[in-house]
């Protein structure tokens, strides 16, 4: 088995496989979305591979980190926007 | 703040090509730094997780290999960094300004090798921006790299042998593969061919084993494929909840009256795949039009290299043609660079071209079978956001269009569409099929990626 790290989601702690995205720790945990677009409709990943900036939160202070191409790391703290989900 | 370094050659991107060249150009004796923006060298056919939660694949074992040797030769990699801008100075050498993270750096290099490889095509259907539709790259990097599937009962529908094998991935995960359509007419497209057809799989079994292994492994678990179908638009308020598939013409029309809704939390589509020229763009490569490589492509010469002196390219940034077209064509483009930087001259060795030749005429029957058909262009409704980033509609496109917009640059700066953080690497491929003419590449911009503005404007 592959060890669990705990990152924080919008104040809340989620568990995320070692290794992983943080787009993957958010979809394990559930959301399918998590950024609102200008127009207010939500966004979760699309491309996967840090090309279309569609899943993008903010992690650990830094804006805009797309979270595909992110991984999780002990205690990281990210922050979405909603998502409207 | 910003560090500066050299070396003989450097190689953009860590996939098949990008690591050949970097391990022929080492071996070569060439001070060589292999620069990648993923956080592992291997790209996106050899996905090299650090950690994973299923036993490697064969290909997965394979790019460690590459990798290894890559770094046995005497490679330095700078990984989890991107090429924001680039310039060839008049004495032939190569500037690349890079940003790791927030940190700025530049590189000077002797020659330049861009292997930067593709990301997926998309077309605009109603519904493709609702969460929840994939591509199925994203589909496969997400299970693969990260052990999460996407939803529980999976839509695959697109172009091309990548969803089938994304598809295949799926099986045993808990998630169900609920259809998987093809758009082309396999059968049909590879009678209509059968000289590429043959010459193209001549001694391609390990290819073929992977695209009839994956559509057993379906056909087995019950799952319906079906070639001459296509997504017509994803259903659902804030997120998938099906979808509305369709028998397609031979141009992909979707025929009136076999419309059938499907059930699904999830999309996963793919219509091919893109060179990603923005870096060779950039350096002003000349670039042509081929639809048969996928878009807009560098013009080549002998040993990889670009019209830029001292600027070479290889793999699917030249034109798609997968992994074993990428592996000899970054080989070469390493021994290119070598004989550039260290005025050294190098030979492309026989069996080398000849394994080439027969990579290409894959390359030409993957590109004859898959060609793209007209209906792909037409799915998307007025109200369909075709720029993801900038929520440009249809409509909108359409407006500049009728006003006179012929290529996809004018397009870009009356509507916006292709101006967001994706900078029109996700739309301005589809974007081009609504125009008449496929005009003039896109300009590439610095920044090519968003980078922290201390990069580009350095205090003190």
């Amino acid at each position: 088995m592959s060890s669990t790290v705990e990152i924080e989601v919008d104040g809340r702690p989620v568990p995320a496989r070692a290794g992983a995205s943080v787009a993957a720790a958010l979809l394990a945990s559930g959301r399918v979305a998590w950024r609102t677009t200008a127009s207010g409709r939500p966004r979760g990943v699309f491309c996967g591979i840090g090309v279309c900036h569609d899943c993008t939160a903010t992690v650990d202070s830094v804006p805009a980190v797309r979270t595909c191409v992110t991984t999780v790391a002990p205690g990281m703290r990210v922050e979405t926007d909603g998502g409207a989900s | 703040m910003s560090t500066a370094a050299s070396c003989d050659v450097a190689v953009v991107g860590a996939g098949a090509a990008g690591l050949r060249a970097a391990a022929v150009a080492a071996r070569a004796g060439a001070s060589t730094v292999l620069v990648d923006a993923y956080e592992h060298p291997g790209g996106q056919y050899y996905r090299q997780p650090a950690s994973t939660p299923h036993p490697p694949s064969p290909t997965q074992v394979e790019g460690r290999r590459l990798v290894e040797e890559a770094y046995a030769a005497g490679m330095r990699a700078r990984t989890g960094t991107s090429v924001w801008d680039a310039a060839a100075g008049p004495g032939g050498r190569v500037t690349l300004w890079l940003t790791t993270g927030d940190r700025p750096s530049t590189l000077e290099c002797g020659a330049l090798v861009v292997a930067t490889g593709a990301h997926e095509r998309v077309a605009p259907f109603p519904g493709w921006t609702l969460p929840g539709v994939y591509t199925a790259g994203a589909v496969q990097a997400l299970h693969k790299g990260h052990g999460v599937a996407v939803g529980e009962r999976v839509l695959f529908a697109g172009s091309g042998p990548l969803p089938l094998v994304a598809a295949a991935g799926l099986l045993g995960t808990g998630a169900r593969v609920v259809e998987v359509l093809e758009a082309t007419r396999l059968a049909r497209a590879g009678a209509r061919h059968p000289w590429a057809t043959a010459t193209g799989l001549w001694r391609q079994g390990d290819r073929l084993r992977e695209g009839l292994g994956s559509a057993l492994r379906l056909r087995r678990a019950g799952t319906p494929m079906r070639t001459g179908w296509g997504i017509v638009r994803a259903l659902g308020d804030d997120r998938v909840e099906g979808a509305v598939v369709a028998r397609l013409d031979g141009d992909w029309r979707p025929v009136a009256g076999t419309e059938r809704t499907v059930s699904c939390d999830a999309i996963a589509t793919h219509y091919g795949l893109v060179p990603a020229t923005e870096l060779l763009r950039l350096l002003g490569a000349g670039i042509g039009h081929r639809p048969d490589l996928g878009g807009w492509v560098p013009a080549m010469g002998p040993f990889m290299a670009t019209s830029v002196p001292g600027v070479f390219a290889a793999g699917d940034c030249t034109g798609i043609g997968g992994a074993g077209l990428s592996v000899l064509e970054g080989e070469l483009a390493g021994l290119g660079a070598v004989a550039y930087a260290l005025q050294r001259q190098q030979r492309p060795g026989r069996r080398r071209l000849a394994a080439l030749r027969r990579e290409r005429r894959f390359q030409r029957l993957y590109g004859t079978i898959f060609a793209l058909r007209r209906g792909l262009a037409e799915l998307a409704t007025a109200e369909t956001v075709v720029c993801r980033c900038e929520e440009v509609t249809r409509a909108s496109v359409g407006a500049a269009i009728a006003a006179g917009a012929r290529t996809a640059s004018s397009i870009k700066a009356v509507t916006r569409c292709g101006m967001g953080p994706c900078q029109g690497r996700i739309c301005l491929p589809a974007i081009s099929q609504l125009t008449a003419a496929a005009g003039p590449p896109p300009e590439a911009r610095a920044p090519l990626v968003p980078v922290p503005f201390e990069a580009v404007a350095p205090c003190g």
